[in-house]
């Protein structure tokens, strides 16, 4: 797509509007409010950088979360290289003691859980979950087959329910009418 | 048990998330009513699912930090400032063109109104007051054709329910080769979306008359002003939601 004035604009436009989405996306992924700040501050310099590589802006919210997710990975990747540790004290000290929670416990259990996941399983659980994207729309955002939606998903809410199971082994939630 | 159907992991999520067909979803309900296990296994996958948006949902309503609006407005400030060789032409072909423009305008109508926004006031004054007009639809398959018959097969009315604006009315306007979509929220307010055919030129602007907020956005072949008394913000959603929402699959 030629970049035009108007091309530019649109484009900054639709970039604006995505990034309170796109901020909720990053605090998920990340589990660090101000880590996840600081990756959507990078990702809007990328976006900018290559917006001539944008075909389709209605396809930006997808777009966004690539360019993020990408940069996750280098981030976790330059951190392994340099030694430091990333341990769940870093989770618990963050998005959890700054979101008002009526069960404080088990929303920390909940972001421990998450935080042992894998980062496809991460992913996975939050574009539908968080995001609200139907499967089709998750597999052609991550260029997989939906199969292979399915089945990741499936496997990365059991391990999640392994998890918070194996945290707080307490009565499971019962009674909602399937 | 060896009656029961089997189900999946897959199948149970797909479920749990509204993907399944109608039949086998009916069959996982039916099941769940005497399986207590299974019951429970979709209560608490469920609840995870809700967690996560209890949890997260909430920060994507809180103001975006003003350095992230600060890197867009500077980016855009120098792509404006160091335009390519090319856009430099452009813009001087156009500042020609609209002096032009602007000196013939003045002459027909001493007001400095920009006419497209000027046009679409008008259109969005009348079609609030005519909404039993003929020629006025309020559904969207209605819409749809209204726009189409005006503007191409390539056009569709922008569906904005995602942001709690239903359609209210849509408006064509034969003389003028326009349609108006007025599109009402759950507090009555209204957004107005006036497509006409483009002069030809790309624009984008945001323009603010008192309390009203509008969106000039505009490619080579159709224009779309939006109207609406609300937030820069609101206006900015709303605008590209209805922007990406005009073209037919």
């Amino acid at each position: 797509m030629p970049v035009t004035a108007g091309h530019r604009d649109a484009f900054t436009v639709a970039l604006t509007a995505q990034l309170p989405g796109l901020r909720r996306y990053a605090t998920a992924l990340v589990g660090n409010g101000a880590a996840a700040d600081d990756l959507v501050q990078d990702c809007i310099e990328r976006a900018l950088r290559q917006a001539a590589k944008l075909e389709e802006l209605q396809r930006i919210g997808g777009w966004l979360r690539s360019i993020l997710h990408n940069l996750y990975i280098d981030d976790l990747r330059r951190r392994r290289r340099q030694g430091v540790k990333v341990d769940l004290a870093d989770v618990e000290n963050s998005f959890a003691v700054v979101t008002p929670a009526r069960d404080h416990a088990s929303i920390i259990d909940f972001e421990r859980a998450l935080a042992t996941l894998t980062l496809e399983h991460r992913q996975i659980l939050l574009l539908i979950g968080l995001e609200g994207l139907n499967y089709q729309e998750v597999a052609d955002e991550l260029e997989i087959p939906i199969g292979t939606v399915m089945s990741r998903l499936a496997r990365a809410r059991e391990r999640l329910r392994g998890e918070m199971e194996r945290s707080s082994p307490r009565a499971p939630e019962t009674g909602t009418s399937p | 048990m060896s009656d029961r159907p089997q189900i999946t992991d897959e199948e149970l999520h797909a479920y749990i998330d509204g993907e399944l067909s109608r039949v086998r979803a009916a069959d996982i309900t039916a099941l769940a009513q005497y399986d207590r296990e299974l019951a429970r296994k979709i209560a608490a996958f469920r609840a995870d699912k809700a967690r996560l948006v209890e949890l997260y949902g909430p920060v994507g309503e809180r103001p975006v930090p003003a350095a992230w609006l600060h890197t867009i407005e500077r980016a855009q400030r120098r792509s404006t400032i160091w335009p390519s060789r090319q856009t430099i032409y452009a813009i001087a072909a156009s500042l020609a063109l609209m002096v032009v423009s602007m000196a013939t305008y003045k002459i027909i109508k001493p007001s400095d109104e920009d006419p497209t926004v000027a046009q679409a006031l008008a259109a969005r004054h009348e079609s609030l007051v005519m909404t039993d007009a003929a020629g006025t639809v309020s559904t969207m398959e209605a819409a749809n054709h209204v726009v189409q018959d005006i503007l191409g097969p390539t056009i569709k009315t922008p569906d904005l329910s995602k942001l709690g604006y239903t359609l209210a009315a849509a408006h064509a306007m034969p003389e003028r080769k326009a349609v108006t979509i007025d599109y009402r929220d759950g507090q009555n307010h209204v957004f107005t979306v006036y497509l006409s055919h483009s002069p030809g030129t790309e624009r984008f602007d945001m323009l603010k008359r008192g309390a009203t907020r509008i969106c000039v956005w505009q490619d080579e072949e159709l224009s779309a002003v939006m109207v609406g008394e609300m937030s820069a913000g609101e206006m900015l959603r709303l605008a590209t939601l209805a922007y990406a929402g005009l073209t037919a699959a």
